[in-house]
This record gives C-alpha cells, sequence and structure tokens, in this order.
C-alpha cells in the first residue's frame, strides 16, 4: 500500500473547513470555452440553400418595420421602403452584417465581472419576464419585488451566472410606469455584473442607459465608447419588427450598445412548422435588425438569437428542449457561424414544476447551446412553464447544470501524467487506486463535485428522509439568501442613483394609460 | 379503399342518416359537403335554426369535446371550423330575416393597447367561431375607443380582450371602468385571457369570465350568452 503524504497536521476534524462551510462550494468565477466542434446537422449546401432563402425573403418578401424613422434610416440607406414593407438586396444584407464584430466585451460596474461575448465563449443569465413565481413553501403566486430581489441575489451569488438579464421575476407590486426605476435600481445595487435594459418605450431603455452609466461612474463619452450593458429584443414574427422594440434598438445603437436581435419563430405558430423553414425565417428577421443597428452606428456589436421551437400542435402552447428544438438552434449555430456573428439562444423548458420533465428539457436546451456553440444562454437558472413561472428551486437545480456544463467544457488534459502509466504500473492487477500518491496528488480537484445530487446509497438516502432534488434546492436556496452578501458600491453613486430613480418618478417614469 | 365504394351521395341519405354524415363531415373539415348538406336539408323543409343547432353546432360541440381533450390537432378544429362557417354562411342570411337568433351569439374580440400577442386569441375566436358564435376580431393593439367604435358598430354579446404582458393586463381595467361610466357593462359580458392572467386578477378588474383556454372560453362564452337571453324573457 503507498504511503500516505500529508503536508502536516491541518488541525484535525475541527479544522475541516468542509464540515460548516458556505449553503454550496462553487465554482470560481470564469468565462468559459466552448473548444468542441459544434454538431451541424445541415451539409454545406443546406447552409447555402438556408442562406439563399433567407436573402429571398429580405429581396421578395421584405420585413415590416412598424417604426417610420428606422424604416426610413433604411430607406436612405438604399433599401426599398413601401408603406412598412422593407426590402433589401443580399450585397446590401452581407455588406452591413460583415461590419458586425464576430466577438466582443461588456463590461459592468464592476469590471472584474466582464464578460465576452463570441468567439467559443458561452455566459449564462438568469430567467427573464416571467409574471408568475414559485416555490416549495408559498407556492406559485404573482412576482413581487421581495421575489424580485431573491432572484438578483441568486444572479448575484453564482459564479455560473455571468449576467443579469431581464427581470427574472415581474414586480408585480410595483406599478408598470416606476417598475423598471425600482428594478434597474435593485439590479445595479445587489449584483455588479452586466446588466440588461428592456426596449418596451423610449423612457424604459433612456432611464436603464443613464442609470447604468451612473452606477459605473461614466461620463457620457466614456458610456458610449464601448458595450455596458445590452438589450434584447424579440421580433413579432411572422416577418415584422414592431415599434418599441425598434425605437430601444436605435437608441441603444446610438450609444453604442449592443442589442441581441431573438426572433421567437415557434414552428406551426409563427413560422412554418418545418424546423429548417423556421430556422429560415429567423435568420431574415434577425439579419435584417442587425442591418438596421450596422446602418445607424456602423461596428456596433449585435448578436444573432434563436428562439426556434415548436408548438403542441394540440394546444398552440410553445414547447421547448424538445429533440425539434435542439436540431433548430444547432442550424441556427451553422447560420450565426456563417454570418460571423455571436449566437444566443436559451434554457426553456415548458414544465410545470420542477420535476423530471424541467430537468431533461432545460437539459435537452442546454446541450443544445453547447452543441449549437451558442455564446449567450438566455434564461440559463429558474425557468419553468414555458417563461410564465420562476421557481426558487429550479434556479438552483440549473445553476447545478450550469456548473456541470462548464466543468464538461474544460479541456481534457492527455500528458503522461494524465495518462497515468506509471501509476498503473504501481497498483498493477491486484490493488486499487485510492491510495496511491498519483490519487492523493488530485483527488480533490479530479472530478466535478456536484452541490446537489444525492449519491449516497438507497438506505442511506431513505434513512435521510427520502429527500427528492426539489427539497434539497429548497434547502439551499435558503442557506443561499443568508449567506448572500451585497457588492460593494461607493455611497454617493448609489446616492446619484437613488436620486435619479426618485426624480424620474416624480416625472412621471414611463408614462401608461392606468 | 377504390373511390366508388367510399362515396357517398347525400341526397340520397334520409333526413337521420343525413344529419349524422354532416357531424362526420364537420368533423373531418369537409366544407363542399357541410355547404351541400345544409341546402338538401334546406331544400326538404329544414328550419334554418334546427340546421343550425341539431347539425352544425351539435356537429362542432363533438369536435370541441375532442379538442379539449387532446384528440383532435388545432389544423383539424380550424378545418371543421371552416366547414361549420361554410353552413353558417348559407344560413346566416335566412336566419337575420327571421326573428330567430342569427347565431350561438355575437362576440367582439381583441387584444389590448401595447400587446401584438394574438395565438391565443386567435384559437379562442376560432373556436368560438366552431361553437356557432358570429366572431369579430379586431385583431391586436386595440385602444379602448377601438373597442368602443366596435361595440357601437356590432353590438357584441360579449367583448373579449386578450393581454399577455404585464404592462398591458392593467390596460383591461380601463376599458371596463369606461364601459362602466358609459352604462354599457348592463347589456354586455366581458372575458377575459392571456397567459399571465388568472382569476383573481379576472375578478378584480370586474370581468364576468376568465377563460384560460379555448375549450373552457367557450363553455363560459355559451354560459354568458344563456344568461343574457334569460335576462331578455325575464324582462318580455
Ligand atoms: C409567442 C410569444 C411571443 C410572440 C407572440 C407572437 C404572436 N403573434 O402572438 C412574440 C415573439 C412576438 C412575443 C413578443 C414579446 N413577448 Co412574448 N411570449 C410568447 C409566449 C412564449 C407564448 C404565448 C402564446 O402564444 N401561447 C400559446 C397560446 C395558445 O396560449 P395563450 O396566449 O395563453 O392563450 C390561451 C389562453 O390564455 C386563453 N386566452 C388568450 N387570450 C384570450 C382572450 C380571451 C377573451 C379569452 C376568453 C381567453 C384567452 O385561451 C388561449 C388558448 O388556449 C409567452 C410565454 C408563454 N408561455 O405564454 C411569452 C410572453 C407572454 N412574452 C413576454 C414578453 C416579455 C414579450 C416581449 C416584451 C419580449 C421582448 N422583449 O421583445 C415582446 C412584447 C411584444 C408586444 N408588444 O406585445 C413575457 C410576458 C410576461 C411579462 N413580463 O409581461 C412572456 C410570459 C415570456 C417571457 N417570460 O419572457 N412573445
Amino acid at each position: 500500500m503507498a504511503r500516505l503524504s500529508r503536508g502536516g497536521r491541518s488541525g484535525g476534524r475541527a479544522g475541516n473547513a468542509r464540515r460548516s462551510g458556505p449553503a454550496i462550494k462553487q465554482m470560481d468565477w470564469g468565462i468559459p470555452l466552448n473548444s468542441d466542434m459544434p454538431t451541424t446537422p445541415l451539409p454545406p449546401e443546406g447552409v447555402e440553400a438556408m442562406h439563399d432563402g433567407a436573402m429571398r425573403i429580405l429581396e421578395e418578401i421584405g420585413i415590416e418595420f412598424l417604426n417610420e424613422e428606422a424604416a426610413l434610416i433604411l430607406k436612405k440607406a438604399g433599401c426599398t421602403l413601401n408603406d412598412t414593407n422593407v426590402r433589401m438586396d443580399r450585397e446590401f444584407v452581407m455588406e452591413k452584417v460583415a461590419l458586425a464584430p464576430s466577438q466582443f466585451k461588456i463590461t459592468p460596474r464592476n469590471p472584474d465581472k466582464e464578460i465576452i461575448i463570441g468567439g467559443g465563449h458561452m455566459v449564462f443569465g438568469n430567467v427573464s419576464s416571467p409574471p408568475n413565481c414559485s416555490d416549495l413553501d408559498r407556492g406559485r403566486r404573482p412576482g413581487d419585488r421581495a421575489a424580485f430581489q431573491d432572484f438578483l441575489k441568486f444572479t448575484q451569488y453564482f459564479n455560473c451566472i455571468h449576467f443579469a438579464a431581464g427581470y427574472p421575476v415581474e414586480p408585480l407590486d410595483i406599478h408598470a410606469s416606476v417598475r423598471h426605476l425600482d428594478c434597474l435600481y435593485d439590479k445595479l445595487t445587489l449584483t455588479d455584473k452586466v446588466t440588461h435594459g428592456y426596449c418596451l418605450g423610449s423612457e424604459r431603455i433612456e432611464d436603464a442607459m443613464e442609470m447604468v452609466r451612473i452606477a459605473a461612474g461614466l461620463s457620457d463619452e466614456e458610456f458610449a465608447q464601448s458595450p455596458r450593458m445590452y438589450t434584447n429584443i424579440n421580433s413579432s414574427s411572422p416577418l415584422k419588427h414592431d415599434w418599441p422594440m425598434l425605437d430601444g434598438l436605435m437608441r441603444m445603437t446610438r450609444r453604442g450598445q449592443p442589442t441581441i436581435v431573438t426572433p421567437f419563430t415557434l414552428a406551426g405558430a409563427m413560422a412554418p412548422i418545418t424546423m429548417a423553414g423556421a430556422v429560415m425565417q429567423s435568420v431574415a428577421e434577425a439579419l435584417a435588425a442587425i442591418v438596421l443597428v450596422q446602418c445607424i452606428r456602423p461596428g456596433t456589436p449585435t448578436v444573432i438569437g434563436s428562439f426556434t421551437s415548436n408548438v403542441d400542435m394540440k394546444t398552440g402552447a410553445p414547447a421547448f428542449g424538445t429533440p425539434d428544438y435542439v436540431r433548430a438552434t444547432q442550424m441556427a449555430g451553422q447560420m450565426a457561424r456563417f454570418y460571423d456573428l455571436p449566437l444566443r439562444s436559451a434554457n426553456a423548458n415548458a414544465a410545470n414544476c420542477p420535476d423530471s420533465q424541467s430537468a431533461w428539457e432545460s437539459m435537452n436546451s442546454l446541450w443544445a447551446a453547447v452543441t449549437s456553440g451558442t455564446n449567450v444562454v438566455y434564461h440559463a437558472a429558474g425557468w419553468l412553464e414555458g417563461g410564465l413561472c420562476a421557481s426558487y428551486e429550479k434556479f438552483i437545480m440549473d445553476c447545478e447544470t450550469l456548473q456541470q456544463m462548464i466543468a464538461y467544457m474544460k479541456p481534457v488534459p492527455c500528458s503522461p501524467d494524465d495518462l497515468a502509466f506509471d501509476a498503473i504500473k504501481e497498483v498493477g492487477p491486484d490493488g486499487h487506486f485510492f491510495g496511491v500518491q498519483h490519487t492523493q496528488d488530485r483527488y480533490e480537484k479530479a472530478f466535478y463535485n456536484p452541490f446537489i445530487s444525492d449519491w449516497s446509497n438507497f438506505e442511506n438516502w431513505e434513512d435521510g428522509g427520502s429527500v427528492q432534488t426539489p427539497q434539497r434546492a429548497n434547502k439551499i436556496w435558503k442557506k443561499i439568501l443568508e449567506e448572500y452578501e451585497a457588492p460593494t458600491i461607493d455611497e454617493a453613486i448609489k446616492e446619484e442613483l437613488a436620486d435619479f430613480v426618485a426624480r424620474r418618478k416624480s416625472e412621471g417614469g414611463a408614462p401608461t394609460d392606468f | 379503399m377504390p373511390d366508388n365504394e367510399d362515396t357517398i351521395i347525400l341526397e340520397d341519405l334520409n333526413d337521420g342518416d343525413l344529419v349524422e354524415q354532416m357531424h362526420d363531415d364537420i368533423y373531418d373539415g369537409l366544407v363542399d359537403e357541410i355547404e351541400q348538406g345544409t341546402k338538401i336539408l334546406l331544400n326538404r323543409g329544414w328550419d334554418a335554426n334546427n340546421v343550425l343547432t341539431e347539425v352544425l353546432v351539435e356537429g362542432m360541440r363533438v369536435v370541441g369535446v375532442d379538442f379539449r381533450d387532446g384528440i383532435l390537432f388545432v389544423p383539424e378544429v380550424l378545418l371543421s371550423a371552416n366547414a361549420m362557417k361554410g353552413g353558417m354562411g348559407l344560413l346566416r342570411p335566412i336566419l337575420a330575416q327571421s326573428d330567430n337568433i342569427a347565431s350561438t351569439g355575437k362576440y367582439v374580440i381583441g387584444t389590448v393597447k401595447g400587446d401584438i400577442h394574438d395565438i391565443g386569441k386567435n384559437l379562442v375566436g376560432m373556436m368560438l367561431e366552431g361553437a356557432g358564435f358570429e366572431v369579430v376580431d379586431l385583431g391586436i393593439n386595440n385602444s379602448v375607443e377601438d373597442y368602443l367604435h366596435a361595440i357601437d358598430k356590432h353590438q357584441p354579446h360579449i367583448l373579449g380582450m386578450s393581454a399577455l404582458l404585464t404592462t398591458t393586463m392593467p390596460y383591461m381595467k380601463v376599458v371596463i371602468e369606461e364601459l362602466d361610466k358609459r352604462g354599457i357593462l348592463k347589456q354586455l359580458h366581458v372575458m377575459v385571457g392571456g397567459a399571465p392572467l388568472n382569476q383573481e386578477f379576472a375578478d378584480a378588474i370586474n370581468s364576468d369570465a376568465y377563460g384560460r383556454d379555448a375549450a373552457v372560453s367557450v363553455e363560459l362564452a355559451k354560459a354568458l350568452v344563456g344568461k343574457t337571453q334569460g335576462r331578455v324573457l325575464e324582462a318580455m
């Protein structure tokens, strides 16, 4: 038996930090790099055919730009404008799309949390925009600010969540006219990660940009110099871009801030029932808006989004994480590489509670992201019910799978040390590997350690109360909320933010009819 | 199967068999056959109202049940509803001349201002038509004025509003309050729907019913129209 070699005494049981310690032992912050070859369901001719079809949509059918200013910008740039219908030819499209960078960085108020979008990098953001939230203790309920803040704390806590996406749940207890102000304030104080602003009216996106600028202590010029936040817009499929989304896109672009353009082509409802057709339509819709960005401020970063899934043809309800969804995402990845644009997809499912269905549909969505070469994963943690509910337990469960994906993406070393010929020789046919020096040197970090999987045997699991995954997640999120520490922020900046919110509230925020 | 074995001459069927065949043809979404069958029954002296209720509405009732139970696909129901509409097209002018009600009821439906989600609303509209309602679809992005104008023009039994955004849901209340102010709520039922809504919200904004899906919405709509007709009878 091999000799144990310890680095001396470490205080015995009482000195073992593993016994108490934080809610979970999580991975360090870092931007994962996905170096796998992507999966390519389309042959090269397929990519060409889809590109040709997308160009024909833009040339022969056109896209409706329901925003006069946007339509006129495109007309001035040489597009054909007919009422709201904009047509553009393929040379023009390709020339403009080529101006968008294939990789860029976004720097939040804490520069250590800068993220890279594009290349082989992959970043994850929290679930966005569900009107409801749920947890095992309180059940499903309409979202409120307290829950909104809880989810922001999870977002900040987990190193595998790289950016604070849309509202993790809608705080319905805040009036819609001023909701964005309180939400942005919470996002910018409870987290220090890259944040998002909604394109749901000029005031909302302008306020979001101002607040991000204030939080980072930047002048107008400094803010406009490089990406500091981002927005994400959906097209109104089929073939339309709506007013508020285009308005927000133009405002963000003028200040150098990136837009993710994500058509939401539900095959069978808003797009052809064939996945290739639905992806092709999605590509055309996305490129049309990306062209607009490049006409306004050439070189401004843009991301092509993919959210093509099937609907339940018996009810019309959207389905996610299905085999069709996986294929659609992979095809979108092929097209994103064809246009040399970063790709966004999502971690979605249609389950009503954090059960097995939620887990396998989410896992399919995540594998779709990895195998498609996705760069930005939206809704990466917390999503249930096709986006209608944010679940506390699912957030924790998803962070487990995100960590697993990050572990999976780590390079697999294959040096002589890793091949371990000497260790194999040392142990021989009759020994075991627990005690050899090769194991002793590596055991703590050799494998990914899940924080929520239970690997005990049946009897032990039963003695422990037969606790299932959601219950384990429930315990963890409570501990995380206890442990959460707000990121530091300069008091003067915090005050300036609060003043801004107060002023904008007194001015009425974003006017509504109610 | 060779064609001749499958061919059914509708003219040759007696009334009972013809009605049964038409129920099947509605289920199979055969618009030409339904139009032909409707003409035959009318020629045989059937009352238009009976054709409507016993043949078309009854046929669609079965379709509705199988849709609710997840047996039929949306495109199939769409064809059934189209077949039903084909028959309705022939009946409506006749019904309009008599004292009969020309449909199960009149329904104005639309998505509220600021909101462009319409998949669910379209499905509800389709199923309502299938159930014999005369549906006026106002599309998306409707202001109070749009609804008022449509109510004035079409005099519906029910107004249906759809919203899928938490920022547009409150607008439903604005519409209902305006209808109330103008005394319109006395003759008009208001139904609301859309994924983020729930019964509590529907109650809080003083609507008459919340439709969680298309099948339930049709049942609720029928019940509401039943109430109106009850009210009218009581008044007489
Ligand atoms: C498809 C979809 C879209 C499509 C809509 C296309 C279209 N033509 O309708 C597109 C991509 C355009 C879109 C855009 C946006 N969307 Co959207 N969208 C959805 C999604 C995924 C599905 C909705 C749907 O069609 N469901 C299928 C149908 C069959 O179900 P349904 O609508 O619930 O309808 C049924 C019942 O509710 C009922 N019903 C519906 N209406 C009525 C009316 C009456 C009278 C009755 C009786 C019954 C009834 O019967 C229907 C049939 O069974 C939902 C999430 C979800 N799972 O619901 C998000 C969702 C509603 N969208 C959301 C958001 C945020 C947006 C955007 C703001 C995104 C953006 N940043 O650009 C924009 C807003 C655009 C706008 N101005 O309205 C959020 C809204 C929540 C919130 N926070 O307010 C959701 C919940 C998703 C999310 N988590 O982000 N969206």
